[in-house]
């Protein structure tokens, strides 16, 4: 079996990336879902730069995609979009906090300075 | 009229404000002059001399430690009111010193008159009101957007001169930190069932306004975010 250069890089940059999620997940960074998505999402990259064609002939037979290479792509951009959406809710989410924190904060400094006059 | 309907020490006058130094000292005097005793400043994180102006005049200050916006500073001022009994109705006016205070008492007279919920304080029923051209085109956009998504026609979405009832303020709780918060208050006051009328008022735009709350970006985001929080929130 010959492999290609990209055969050997991308599963060593995965397995790399597998580590680190591991080691902040041990830090306390991350829940256990996230972990296991990003162990699993570079588990799946490393698969496909082992075995491409036996991966990506099965999706396009699986989705209906005449193009193997379509189907990867087309998976891609929909992660890519998921990540995207999950990242500007959590922005979101974050911004409410602080903004909340920002308006108790205020509206308790001002009942002290109420209270101490 | 207001003054046998109303007694001015229960009315809470609730200004947002951010960098308006110069203006807001002009604003709370006007408000004092007449007859408008409980002034609340919500300073949004000013890095000018805005507190000390309003500190000054003899306002309530309530200060932001970070800039969060207008919607977030009319929120703060908002809880204020709810958790002061003794306040029986709130006014939201601009910072800038764009309206006039005397439209005060006309916005409070039909608002007990109608016993409305919410009464904004419309500038486009007044043909006399020089409004520049690209606010109107950005108030035209927003009011179509706002009109979609309560399946009636709104005119002046985007005023920030507002009169509150008590029943609106337990009602609505802004949660847009932006301008756009104008709009999220008319969607769901309506969606609320709540009643809300117009009532015109004057408005001036001075030559040098600077036109902090509305630029094509700012534009864009308050529609993004008008569509984002009606699909997902609402």
């Amino acid at each position: 079996m010959n492999f290609e250069v990209y055969q050997i890089i991308v599963p060593i940059i995965g397995l790399f990336s597998i580590v680190l999620t591991l080691k902040s997940h041990r830090g306390g960074n991350n829940t256990l879902f996230e972990t296991l998505f990003w162990v699993l999402f570079w588990l799946s990259v490393c698969v496909l730069a082992i075995i491409p064609d036996q991966i990506t002939f099965f999706l396009s037979d699986l989705l209906g995609i005449k193009d193997n290479v379509n189907a990867i792509i087309f998976i891609g951009l929909a992660l890519s979009f998921f990540i995207h959406f999950k990242t500007f809710v959590t922005i979101k989410k974050q911004n409410k906090q602080i903004t909340d924190l920002v308006r108790k904060t205020a509206l308790e400094i001002e009942k002290l300075q109420n209270f101490n006059q | 009229m207001i003054e046998q309907l109303i007694n001015k020490d229960n009315i809470l006058i609730i200004i947002p404000v951010f960098n308006e130094s110069g203006r807001i000292g002009i604003l709370i005097e006007n408000l004092k002059s007449v007859g408008f005793q409980n002034i609340l400043v919500i300073d949004d994180g000013s890095l000018d001399n805005s507190i000390s102006e309003a500190i000054f005049n003899g306002a309530i200050v309530i200060r932001h430690l970070l800039n969060r916006g207008a919607g977030a500073a009319t929120e703060t001022g908002l809880e204020y009111f709810r958790t002061n009994e003794k306040y029986k109705f709130a006014v939201t006016i601009d910072g800038d010193n764009q309206h006039d205070p005397i439209d005060i008492e006309f916005l409070l007279d039909k608002h007990i008159e109608e016993n409305a919920d919410i009464t904004i304080g419309n500038r486009f029923m007044s043909k006399d009101n020089n409004i520049p051209g690209i606010r109107r085109f950005y108030n035209f956009l927003a009011d179509i957007l706002t009109s979609f998504f309560v399946l009636k026609k709104v005119n002046d979405s985007q005023s920030g001169f507002k009169a509150w009832s008590r029943k609106a303020t337990r009602t609505i709780h802004i949660e847009q930190d932006g301008y756009d918060f104008c709009s999220e208050v008319i969607i769901k006051a309506y969606h609320s069932k709540l009643k809300i009328i117009n009532v015109p008022i004057t408005v001036y735009y001075p030559e040098n306004y600077s036109d902090k709350g509305q630029n094509l970006n700012q534009g864009i985001k308050t529609a993004l975010n008008i569509v984002y929080h009606s699909l997902f929130k609402n």
